[in-house]
């Protein structure tokens, strides 16, 4: 259950927003995407990106998006994107490993993966790297 | 030719065994019929004399099995493969919704 505090917590972007708006915005976003409303989630994750400039997580829900509608190539973009504005961005990282090896480009996503497990060991990105790698190891991505 | 006539060389041929047995249980059950003065079974087809079409038939099922065994392997082999690939596949969009999600309400 989130404070009060961090109920009321404004987001400095474009406008600044509340936080709880903020997180209900990329959430819509993801809710459409699941519903394969994927225009509408474009809209909303693009609008994201534009209003929360200093964010990386806007850029990763796009990237996502993108490679769902099997696009790799501008996934790579929006995860280069995220890095640009996070560096230290493991989930960015992950997904740019993940968005490499839809490319086929093996040997940059092994690289990038390796890349997030680094910067975040312990966490979930680490988790979600290792699987990706598993599944790279079982020769999925390079099949044709 | 009857089973009577397979089976001394029964034990000499790879799962002969098998074939024995089950050919004594159906010699026995045609002659509980009042059948038992006809053939049994014709082993061998038609116009091949003696015990060699027999050892033909057999060695030729033994290879039709022996194929079939190579098939289903094969085939249980790739079910294998395409199981540990789904799971895998499964565990990375798992975690990936969690990482998402974990983004998300970590916004900042």
């Amino acid at each position: 259950m989130p404070s009060a505090t961090s109920d009321n917590e404004l987001i400095h972007g474009l406008i600044d927003i509340p936080r709880q708006e903020a997180i209900v915005l990329l959430e819509a976003g993801y809710f459409l995407m699941q519903l394969g409303k994927n225009k509408e989630a474009k809209d909303i994750f693009s609008g994201a990106i534009a209003l929360f400039p200093h964010s990386d997580v806007p850029c990763i829900a796009l990237g996502h998006l993108y490679l769902r509608e099997g696009k790799p190539d501008l996934a790579v973009k929006e995860q280069q994107r995220a890095l640009q504005r996070v560096p230290t961005s493991a989930t960015a990282q992950a997904h740019l490993g993940e968005a490499l090896l839809f490319q086929k480009k093996i040997p940059e996503g092994v690289e990038a993966l390796h890349k997030a497990i680094k910067m975040d060991p312990h966490g979930l990105t680490a988790k979600l790297a290792q699987e990706l790698l598993r599944v790279n190891d079982l020769h999925v991505f390079d099949a044709d | 030719m009857t089973y009577q006539s397979i089976a001394p060389v029964a034990p000499f041929v790879p799962g002969g065994a098998i074939m024995s047995a089950m050919l004594s249980n159906t010699t026995a059950a045609l002659a509980s019929d009042g059948a038992a003065t006809q053939p049994a079974i014709p082993m061998g087809g038609a116009g091949v004399p003696g015990n060699t079409g027999m050892f033909q038939s057999m060695q030729q099922l033994q290879e039709n099995m022996m194929s079939q065994n190579v098939y289903m392997l094969g085939l249980q082999q790739g079910f294998n493969d395409m199981n540990q690939k789904y799971t895998a596949i499964s565990n990375v969009l798992k975690t990936k919704h969690d990482t998402e999600k974990n983004a998300i309400s970590n916004f900042r």
